[in-house]
Parts: structure tokens; C-alpha cells; sequence
């Protein structure tokens, strides 16, 4: 890359930097119940109080970490949410560069990801800043862009911090535990998982030492929960309603509105099921994918096509995450949200499409009319149907889906456009 | 070859078996009345079998009690002179089912313009690409939740004035793609009923004049094209045969305004105190509570635009590239840039006029299933559903088949769901969009004694 194309990229880089800054400070409500939730953590922590011991919380560790630090720049909380907005914006911003150089190592134009990153952020909205998902979010893509580097031990490391913060980061070591395996043998797995077990055990043991049940429950309270209004199972269950074959209504739980009827209970029961059934599959086609590889010799970084591979893979494994789970919150969109510019293959453009309106739609069930589907009035529990259904649809694409090579991979969105329909 | 003609009659035959499952979904599934257009309409249905074209206050009031008595109003009836109370819609759709009111079999006239509009659709798929195609494209058509839901509601007039649309719409862009094969007397016929379609299209639905315009420009500005290239024969001929068709629903429409308006250019809206307006002031509001009702009614409608705005930008590409010199590689063979831009135009007429409507730009909108909002916007299925089945060609073979069946199973299930859920708003609800119009009580009596203090009554009264 010579100077002035360097120079160029730089001019392009900074213009869409200015533009996330704008939407993240201009356009997006910022503040709310969460944050001033988050904000009361950080005044317990700052008089002292140890979390967990001395107050509940329903997070992991790495949480309170980003709920703290923005009680640093501001102690009041009007000053907390600004702070804790434009914490969001750094990460969104590292993000950005993160993709950056995970799609130049995949063969996918930077245009692509600069332009899909940005629809991303204006599609699902105000959320981005209203609570701390974006932070795991973005830990998950460092953890893939060491992967996509060859570090390894630090992108197992990195995962873990993830997974301290929020737990689905996670669910992306089977993938690299299977790629590095059929790559190099289980010998090479060894230090990966010793780091993340490492890490793990780094935030985890004195938080254990302190309050046992506490720092568990922090983990285990999300599994505890009713079916929530706005899973794909409630929105089964609220179709069958609106066809007269079950009835089902919303009430409030505990943490969120969930759905009542004969079925919620049985449903959020095998939920685990399900969505242990739906990751196993994702694992396996993985699995699968990834044979050819140990006939391959042990290799320093994944190649462009096996690391599209793990890209598109690692985004169908949230996508079945969100459908099989018995809670579908609004700012689980934000997980997709990284990834999903970096996905390839044939049906590319589709799930563009879809993620983009699944996004809006999110956004117009939660905040927009979320009261309105408590209400059960039905466009709103039409747009949640229409959500789910496309989720649902994007998880069988990306089953199905096979990564484009560098080679194969578009430059820019018109001549995307153009593949696609020559 | 045999092998072809029996995968044409294989594809005939499945799409045959669909409309048959279609007219089976929408017989089996008991019909409710919806909304107070099919109260007005099986009112005015009654009214004009016995050749009733307006009534007087008595009349109109005890209609009134009845209907409202189970529910209902006769909101699209209006005061039109002294004591005089008419239908404000455009009657088309009430001529035409007469006969099977007198047959005491209504459900068949949606039947009979569904099956027509399947076949035209049909011929024109099979025109566009192949047999596969038109099997493809009719049933999808078919098969879409607001095309279902409103073919099943027999008094309302929506589908009919789709229908009648999508056939005069969809033989003329037939007919544009034919023309240099067709025989001078199958022109004749084809323009003949294009004309009578586009017509009567307009006398089922005052506002489907926009879009009959768009169909009326590619006409002249063909014709005119052709008496410029020496074709002046030809050109007087087809408009000849398509003025004719024109004329007939259009006279009959003139005639009935003269007989229940006093003048010929005077039409029901004029006289209706329902919000039925259109104001660029209500597009953003119809976007905020009308867009997942049309992703909801019309699945085809995110792919058919995607596919629109691919074709425009594929031969806008192809058409610079011709002014470069450099080789023209045309991507949509298919579709011509006339005929492209004519769907186009179709589509804008439509969505154009409908996002800038002033009652489903209304608050009280909010919440309601979405037929109530997107029923309005059926008159674009046929574009829609002709754009989205070429995009479908041109997408991964397992990519079009996971659409066809999501966009299929999608149509029945929220047909299902519109058609059970009823009622669709207690008439006593806020969010019922008639709520602002709704007497404070209703006694519901018949009896000629208690007319005068229904108050459904005294709306009409007053």
C-alpha cells in the first residue's frame, strides 16, 4: 500500500469514525433504566462494596469493570451516561478497526465492512447505547482477530475475558478449538485452553473466594428465567394465539415481560435442548468444514478461506444462540453486530438484508412499541413474529452457507451487487 | 419435445392444484365481517340488487341499526343531496357481483377474478422466462397473505379492484412483450380487454386512476413512437380497441355518478366524512405504522424491491456503457426498459399514493392487524410479484427454494391469522379506527319505534 493510498484509507477510515460519533452523540437516546442501573453498581463499588459479597449482581466480572469505569470521569448520573456513551463509542470504535483488519486477512473489502458495520449501528439503534453489550460484543471480534493472526494463546485468553464479561463469547471456543485441532493436533490445543483457563480462573478465583453462591448465580440467574416475551418460542406461542390454537398472554416476570401459557413451561424447559441440538449441529457442519484441513500442514495463521469459514460459522452460532434461547432482549443484537459485516458466501447480500431488518424491526418492537406487544395488539406481535421468522431463516442460510475465498470475495458493494445477480 | 410438454403440463397442473388449495383455504376458514367497507358493501349489494342506488334517511337508518346491531357500519354511505344517502365508494365492484348475489353465491365473484387474475399471470410469467417460472409467479401471487385474506372477504372491494388491475395491468405488459408476433385480431383482444380491465379497475376504485395513468403514458408514448415509425395503422388500431374496452366501465361509471350525484363528474369521495385524503404531511407517519404491516402482508415486497432497484441500476449501467462504446452487457433480457420502467411506474402509483394516505396515517392505525393497513397496497402485487420471481431466478437454487417456501407457508399462515382473529377490534376499542365516528351507546333495536333515538341513526340523520 503506497503513501497515498495509506493517506486515503486514513481520510475514509476518520470520515465513518465521525460518523459513528455523531450517531452515537446526536442521534441515539442515550441514558435510561439500565444505565442507571449500571450507575448504582459503580456508586456501591466506589463506597467500597465488594459485588457479589456485599451486593448482588446479576453479571459477570468483566461487567463491572465496564460499569465502573465511566463512575471514574463522572460520579453524578447524567455525567455517567455521557461517559458511559462514549464508552460505548470507543468500543464501537475499536470495533470498527478490529473488522477492518479481520476482513483485509478474509479477503473482504473494506468498503464492505466500513459500509455494513455503519447500516449495522444505525439499524438497531439507541440500544447501542443503552446498554453494555457492545463491550463482550467487541471483545469477541479482538478474540477472532488474534485468531485470524495466529495468536492464538492470546485470542483463547482474550475469549475468556469475553466470557467473563457476558457469557456467549464462549460459545466461539468450540470453533477454535476444532479448527486448531484438525489444524495442528490436539498437542496445539493444550497452551490455547491453558491460557483460557488461566484467564478464567485469574478473574474467577477471588470473586469465588469471596462469595461463592453470588459469583455463580451471576452466571446461572439468566437460566432460571421464564420463557421471555420476545423469544422465538413466544412468538410461536403468540402466532398459535392469534390463530386460536393456544392461548398465551405476556405478564411480568421477574427481570423482563415474559409469556404465559400451558406451553411456556414445557418450552423453556427443552429450550436447552434446543439450543444445545442447534449448537451441536453448528460444531458439526464445522467439524465437517474443517477435514480437509489435517491433510493440511500445521500453518501459522488460518488461511483466508478457512478463517471466511470460521467468520461465517462463528456468526451462525450466536444467530442459533438467539433463536434457540428461551430470552431473545433487544440488545442481543448488538452480539451479531460485529460479525455479520464479515460474513461471505452466497447468500451474503440475503443475510444483509435480513440482519438489517431484523435490526429495525427490533428496534420497533423495543423501545418503539414495546408496550403495544405487551398489549398483544397485533402488529406489534406481527413484527416479533416477522423478526424470529427471519432469524430462524438466517440461521438455515448460514448452515448452508459456504465461505467465499479472498479470491472470490467482492471489493465493493456494486460489484457484490452485480455477482450476485449476473 | 414430449418431455416439454409434460413438464408444462406438470406445471399447469400443480399450479391448477394451488388455486384449487387456495379456494379451498379461503371456503374452509369461516369469513368474518371485517371492517365497515364489507358492512357498506353487502348493504350496498342488497341496495342495488333491487336497483336501490340511493335511500332515503328511513331507509338508510334502519340499514344502519341492523348492521350495527351486529357490530357494524355503514361508514361509506354519505348524505349526497336532500334525504337522499348513497354509496361513496365507486360502485364497479357491486355491478359486478350482482349476478352472483342474484345466484346467492357472492363468494364467487372474487373466485372468478382470482382465477382470471391467476391466468394472466400466468401467461405473462410464461412470456417473461418459462413455464417454471409462471407456475412459480401465479402461485406466489396467490399465495400472499393480503391476496388471500382479501380474496376471502367477498363484500369488501379491494380484491376485485386488484384484480381487475393486475388483468388489464398484466395483459398490457403482455402485450408489450408479444406485440410483433401477435395477429391483428388477437391484438385487437387483447387491447380490447386490456382496456375493459384498466376500466373497470378505476369503476371497482376511484384511486387506481394513478396507476391506469402509468399504463395510459407507456400507451401514447408507444403509439405515438410507432405513428413516427410508419406504423400509423397499427398505432390508430390499438387505440381504437383499447379506447373501446376503456369506455364501456368508464361510460357505465359516468352514468351512475349523473344518476346518484346529479352530475357525471361528481363521485362519492367528495361527499364522505371519513379521512380518506391525501397529503404529503402523512408519508413519514404511514412509514412509522405501515411498514410491518406491508413486511407482514407482502413477504415478497423486500425481495421485489431489492430486485426493482437491481434491474433499474443493471440496465442504467448497461445504457451508459452504450455511450462508452464498450460492449452492452445487459443482464435483464427480460425485461425491456419500457416495460421495466412501466412496472416501476405501476408500483410508484400505488405505494406513492397509499404512504401519503391520511387514514391509515392515522394514530388510531396503531396496533390494528396488518390487513387494515395493507390491503390498500394489493393493487401493486402483480410488479412486486413479477420483480421478486426474477430475482428468485437469479439467487442460488436452495437460496429461491427457502424463499418460496417461507414466502408460501408465510401466506397461509397469516391468511389463517386475519381470518381467525375476529372480531379485529371491538367496535368499543380506542384503537378501533372508526372509534371518533362511533355513537357513545347503541340500543340496537329494529324497532321502527326506537329509530329515531338510535343513535346509529342520528349519525345518518344529523
Amino acid at each position: 500500500m503506497n503513501k497515498a493510498t495509506k493517506l486515503k484509507w486514513v481520510i475514509v477510515v476518520g470520515a465513518f469514525c465521525l460518523l459513528h460519533l455523531l450517531f452515537f452523540t446526536r442521534v441515539f437516546y442515550s441514558g435510561g433504566p439500565d444505565v442507571a442501573g449500571y450507575y448504582q453498581y459503580a456508586v456501591k463499588m466506589d463506597q467500597g462494596q465488594v459485588p457479589y459479597r456485599d451486593f448482588s449482581v446479576e453479571y459477570p466480572p468483566g461487567a463491572l469493570a465496564t460499569f465502573y469505569l465511566p463512575y471514574l470521569v463522572s460520579d453524578n448520573l447524567q455525567g455517567y451516561g455521557t461517559a458511559f456513551t462514549f464508552e460505548m463509542l470507543l468500543f464501537d470504535l475499536i470495533g470498527l478497526l478490529l473488522l477492518l483488519g479481520i476482513g483485509r486477512k478474509a479477503g473482504i473489502s473494506s468498503w464492505s465492512c466500513l459500509i455494513g458495520y455503519t447500516l449495522g449501528m444505525a439499524a438497531i439503534g439507541s440500544i447501542m447505547v443503552q446498554r453494555f453489550d457492545m463491550v463482550p460484543a467487541v471483545i469477541t471480534l479482538g478474540a477472532v482477530y488474534a485468531f485470524s493472526r495466529g495468536s492464538y494463546k492470546t485470542a483463547w485468553a482474550i475469549l475468556a475475558i469475553g466470557t467473563m464479561t457476558k457469557l456467549f463469547p464462549g460459545l466461539l471456543a468450540p470453533l477454535f478449538l476444532i479448527y486448531q485441532w484438525r489444524c495442528g493436533g490436539l498437542r496445539s490445543v493444550i497452551p490455547s485452553v491453558a491460557a483460557f483457563a488461566a484467564v478464567t480462573l485469574l478473574i474467577a478465583v477471588p470473586l469465588m473466594v469471596l462469595d461463592r453462591h453470588g459469583f455463580i448465580s451471576s452466571f446461572t440467574i439468566q437460566s432460571q428465567r421464564s420463557l421471555q416475551l420476545e423469544s422465538t418460542y413466544s412468538s410461536l406461542l403468540l402466532l398459535g394465539n392469534s390463530l386460536g390454537i393456544v392461548s398465551a398472554y405476556p405478564i411480568q416476570g421477574g427481570i423482563s415481560y415474559d409469556i404465559a401459557s400451558s406451553l411456556a413451561g414445557p418450552l423453556a424447559r427443552y429450550s436447552f435442548v434446543f439450543m444445545g441440538v442447534g449448537l451441536l449441529a453448528v460444531y458439526g457442519f464445522y467439524y465437517r468444514n474443517c477435514r480437509k484441513l489435517a491433510k493440511s500442514p500445521a500453518r501459522f495463521a488460518p488461511d483466508p478461506q478457512y478463517l471466511a469459514d470460521l467468520l461465517n460459522y462463528s456468526f451462525a452460532v450466536l444467530v442459533v444462540l438467539l433463536v434457540t434461547s428461551k430470552v431473545f432482549s433487544p440488545q442481543f443484537m448488538v452480539w451479531l453486530y460485529p460479525l455479520f459485516p464479515l460474513v461471505s458466501g452466497r447468500f451474503r447480500s440475503t443475510l444483509w438484508v435480513i440482519f438489517l431488518a431484523a435490526s429495525c424491526l427490533t428496534w420497533y418492537i423495543y423501545p418503539l412499541h414495546y408496550y403495544d406487544l405487551v398489549d398483544t395488539q397485533q402488529s406489534a406481535v406481527d413484527a416479533l413474529i416477522l423478526r424470529n421468522a427471519l432469524m430462524i431463516f438466517a440461521a438455515v442460510l448460514l448452515l448452508g452457507e459456504k465461505a467465499t475465498t479472498a479470491a472470490e470475495n467482492t471489493t465493493d458493494a456494486s460489484l457484490e451487487l452485480r455477482l450476485t445477480f449476473d | 419435445m414430449p418431455n416439454d410438454s409434460y413438464r408444462a403440463l406438470l406445471y399447469r397442473a400443480i399450479t391448477a392444484l394451488g388455486v384449487v388449495l387456495a379456494f379451498f383455504l379461503i371456503l374452509v376458514i369461516p369469513q368474518h365481517m371485517k371492517e365497515n367497507s364489507d358492512w357498506s358493501f353487502q348493504y350496498a349489494a342488497q341496495n342495488f340488487s333491487q336497483g336501490r342506488f340511493t335511500l332515503d334517511g328511513t331507509t338508510i337508518g334502519l340499514e344502519a341499526a341492523e348492521a350495527n346491531k351486529y357490530g357494524g357500519l355503514l361508514s361509506q354511505y354519505a348524505l349526497v343531496g336532500d334525504d337522499r344517502y348513497a354509496l361513496t365508494e365507486a360502485p364497479g365492484y357491486i355491478f359486478f357481483l350482482l349476478p352472483f348475489y342474484y345466484l346467492h353465491a357472492p363468494e364467487l365473484g372474487n373466485l372468478v377474478l382470482a382465477g382470471g387474475m391467476t391466468f394472466v399471470a400466468y401467461i405473462l410469467f410464461k412470456r417473461l422466462r418459462d413455464e417454471k417460472t409462471a407456475c412459480l409467479g401465479s402461485l406466489l401471487l396467490l399465495f400472499t397473505p393480503v391476496t388471500l385474506a382479501m380474496l376471502q372477504r367477498e363484500y369488501a372491494d379491494n380484491f376485485a379492484a386488484a384484480a381487475f388491475l393486475s388483468m388489464g395491468g398484466g395483459l398490457y405488459v403482455y402485450y408489450c412483450l408479444r406485440q410483433q408476433e401477435l395477429t391483428p385480431r388477437s391484438a385487437a383482444i387483447l387491447l380490447f380487454l386490456v382496456g375493459l380491465g384498466l376500466g373497470w379497475s378505476i369503476a371497482a376504485n376511484y384511486y387506481n386512476a394513478l396507476a391506469v395513468l402509468v399504463f395510459m403514458l407507456h400507451f401514447i408514448f408507444t403509439s405515438v413512437r410507432s405513428w413516427l415509425t410508419g406504423r400509423r395503422h397499427a398505432a390508430v388500431r390499438a387505440s381504437i380497441w383499447m379506447g373501446l374496452g376503456l369506455v364501456i366501465p368508464l361510460a357505465g361509471l359516468l352514468i351512475y355518478q349523473n344518476a346518484v350525484f346529479g352530475l357525471p363528474w361528481r363521485f362519492g369521495f367528495q361527499y364522505t366524512q371519513l379521512p380518506v385524503s391525501f397529503s404529503m404531511r402523512f408519508l413519514s407517519l404511514n412509514i412509522k405504522y405501515v411498514t410491518v404491516a406491508l413486511l407482514v402482508g407482502f413477504p415478497l415486497l423486500l425481495p421485489g424491491v431489492a430486485s426493482l432497484s437491481a434491474a433499474l441500476y443493471k440496465k442504467i449501467k448497461a445504457f451508459m456503457q452504450r455511450h462508452k462504446h464498450e460492449e452492452v452487457n445487459d443482464t435483464w433480457p427480460e425485461l425491456r426498459w419500457d416495460v421495466l420502467l412501466l412496472l416501476a411506474g405501476w408500483i410508484a402509483a400505488v405505494y406513492g399514493l397509499y404512504l401519503n394516505y391520511e387514514w391509515t396515517g392515522n394514530t388510531q392505525v396503531v396496533g390494528m392487524p396488518f390487513i387494515v393497513m395493507a390491503r390498500y397496497y394489493l393493487p401493486a402485487v402483480l410488479p412486486l410479484t413479477i420483480m421478486a420471481v426474477l430475482l428468485l431466478k437469479r439467487i442460488p437454487r436452495e437460496l429461491s427454494l427457502a424463499l418460496t417456501i417461507l414466502a408460501a407457508a408465510w401466506g397461509v399462515v397469516f391468511f389463517a391469522q386475519s381470518a381467525l382473529s375476529y372480531p379485529v377490534v371491538p367496535a368499543h376499542s380506542p384503537y378501533n379506527p372508526m372509534a371518533g365516528y362511533l355513537p357513545e351507546k347503541t340500543n340496537g333495536e329494529l324497532d321502527g319505534q326506537n329509530v329515531e333515538k338510535n343513535p346509529a341513526i342520528e349519525t345518518f340523520l344529523l
